[in-house]
């Protein structure tokens, strides 16, 4: 029998700790769970999970704050924060502080499967979380926000550059329109996914990317985009 | 006026100085001559006088009052604005409680099985009750957030629109004729968030194809008096006449709208949207006959 995956959940709640870790042994995973920031610290270090799940407003120490203390010891062990915000700013508020991915309270916990699966597929595939990364002559500073298609540098509207972002940091997977809304927009009033398909034009036009053909950004049929360009370190 | 004793004292020093010198014993005479025309002359000065000094005093009163009204006006805008901000805050408040909750209800659905239909109930009630909330509050939100302006053609604004709804509904996609201005020139791009304002225009055309359910959807687009307006007519359903005050309120539903799902936030987000740009919604409305929703954009 192969070894089951070790995720550790990190939260105050004990009313979304108990269901959460029951529903995720069920789907195969072997779950432990920590109170704060700090218990879940002593967690890592008394036995090194796979993955953590960690809320962001708990008591004594909080999740980003975990996060920055977990980066300093383990610059690898992917985490997944919990989000009490749907604001775009508190999405790459999570990601600069160096957690893999998000999601927002109140999820739905299939999805949080369904991330957690992805970030561990990332994680073993080492997509780098440097600041500076290519795809092929694609540059991106994620510091300065800067942007060169060779040595030529683009001029991205603040979104189409915050979507850009977040597909270089995700290659390879598809993302539903509906999710890019929620994550980069803050909003996801049902009507209003073909604001994605707006910036993902944009990049197109301004990366000379042909949809038909792409080096880039290729549309996942009835789904939503993946970014196909192999991402690395710059 | 507080100074009305100015006007008083020559009168009183006049008296004052003319009891003196009668006590004194003055009894001499002056004797002036005048000529009747200039009698005339000075009679016209004196009422013209008297005129300007109640005009003068009218107009002063005016800008008083209208100085105290500028005050109560300002004072209750800030009033609405602060009334804004507390339902705002109420709203994030609420969302920010419940997402536990409803975070711990949908993971104990979800540890007890999808299979059992009772806990699948629990979890779409959970999730419905999650989205109002946040819906809520992101509408709260829209009244603040930064706009991220761009030159926006509203012509391809609404043929994408429309060919969205076309293709979620083929059915009102069939029904709806554009009529758009074009002479002598185009409507102007307008400066807007395009991804609200789409936002927007998809509640409008959305709103018309659910509530008619035959009949043409007539889409609009002209220029009018330094505005882009857009209107959106259907022969539908219409609203009662006792529902169009709180039409654009948060959660307000029609009493003849029961039977079709909807928040009752998508007009005030769209109201929202289009205040935010400057703009303003119309709403006209006939049970039984239709409605047309009209927004102004202006373009400067």
């Amino acid at each position: 029998m192969t070894e089951r995956t070790r995720l550790l959940i990190v939260d105050d709640d004990a009313a979304i700790t108990a269901p959460l870790a029951s529903f995720f042994e069920r789907s195969g995973y072997s779950v432990r769970v920590a109170g704060d920031g700090q218990e879940g610290l002593d967690e890592v270090v008394r036995e090194k999970p796979d993955l953590v799940v960690s809320d962001v407003l708990m008591p004594r120490m909080d999740g980003r704050e975990f996060v920055r203390r977990l980066r300093e010891s383990d610059p690898w062990l992917p985490v997944i924060l919990l989000t009490q915000v749907g604001e775009s700013w508190e999405r790459s508020a999570a990601l600069d502080e160096g957690a893999d991915d998000y999601l927002n309270k109140p999820f739905d916990p299939q999805e949080l499967l369904s991330r957690i699966r992805a970030v561990l597929r990332r994680a073993t595939r080492g997509v780098p979380t440097s600041q500076r990364i290519r795809a092929g002559e694609l540059l991106l500073d994620r510091t300065s926000r800067r942007v060169w298609l060779g040595e030529r540098e683009l001029t991205l509207t603040p979104k189409a550059l915050t979507l850009l972002e977040f597909l270089m940091t995700h290659p390879q997977e598809a993302h539903s329109r509906e999710r890019l809304l929620a994550g980069l927009w803050g909003f996801d009033f049902a009507t209003s996914s073909r604001a994605v398909d707006h910036r993902i034009a944009e990049l197109r036009r301004v990366l000379a990317d042909d949809a038909a053909n792409p080096r880039f950004i290729d549309t996942a049929q009835g789904l939503g985009y993946r970014f196909v360009a192999q991402v690395v370190a710059a | 006026m507080r100074r009305w004793w100015l006007a008083v004292a020559p009168l009183a020093l006049g008296a004052l100085l003319g009891g003196v010198v009668a006590l004194l014993g003055e009894r001499r005479m002056i004797e002036v001559a005048v000529a009747i025309p200039l009698v005339f002359v000075v009679v016209g000065a004196l009422a013209s006088i008297v005129i300007a000094v109640v005009l003068v005093v009218r107009r002063a009163r005016e800008a008083r009052i209208r100085e105290r009204e500028g005050a109560r006006a300002a004072g209750s805008a800030a009033t609405i604005v602060l009334e804004r901000e507390r339902h705002r805050r109420f709203l994030a408040r609420l969302d920010h409680e419940l997402k536990n909750p409803l975070t711990a209800i949908r993971a104990t659905a979800a540890a007890a099985g999808t299979a059992d239909p009772h806990w699948s109930l629990v979890d779409s009630q959970a999730r419905r009750l999650s989205d109002l909330v946040r819906d809520l509050r992101k509408l709260a939100e829209l009244e603040t957030r930064p706009l991220e302006r761009e030159s926006v053609d509203l012509e391809a604004l609404i043929v994408e629109a429309v060919d969205a709804l076309a293709a979620r509904d083929p059915g009102a996609g069939g029904r709806i004729r554009l009529e758009i201005t074009r002479v002598p020139w185009p409507v102007p791009a307008v400066s807007a968030d395009l991804d609200l304002l789409s936002l927007a225009v998809d509640n409008v055309l959305g709103n018309a194809a659910k509530y008619s359910s035959a009949g043409p959807i007539e889409v609009r687009l002209r220029e009018e008096a330094g505005a882009a307006v857009i209107e959106v007519a259907d022969s539908g359903r219409g609203i009662p006449a006792a529902d169009l005050p709180q039409v654009f309120d948060e959660l307000a539903r029609a009493t003849n709208a029961r039977d079709v799902a909807g928040s009752g936030l998508g007009l005030t987000l769209v109201q929202t949207v289009v205040e935010r740009h400057g703009g303003s919604v119309s709403l006209r409305s006939v049970e039984g006959s239709g409605s047309v929703v009209g927004l102004r954009i202006p373009l400067a």
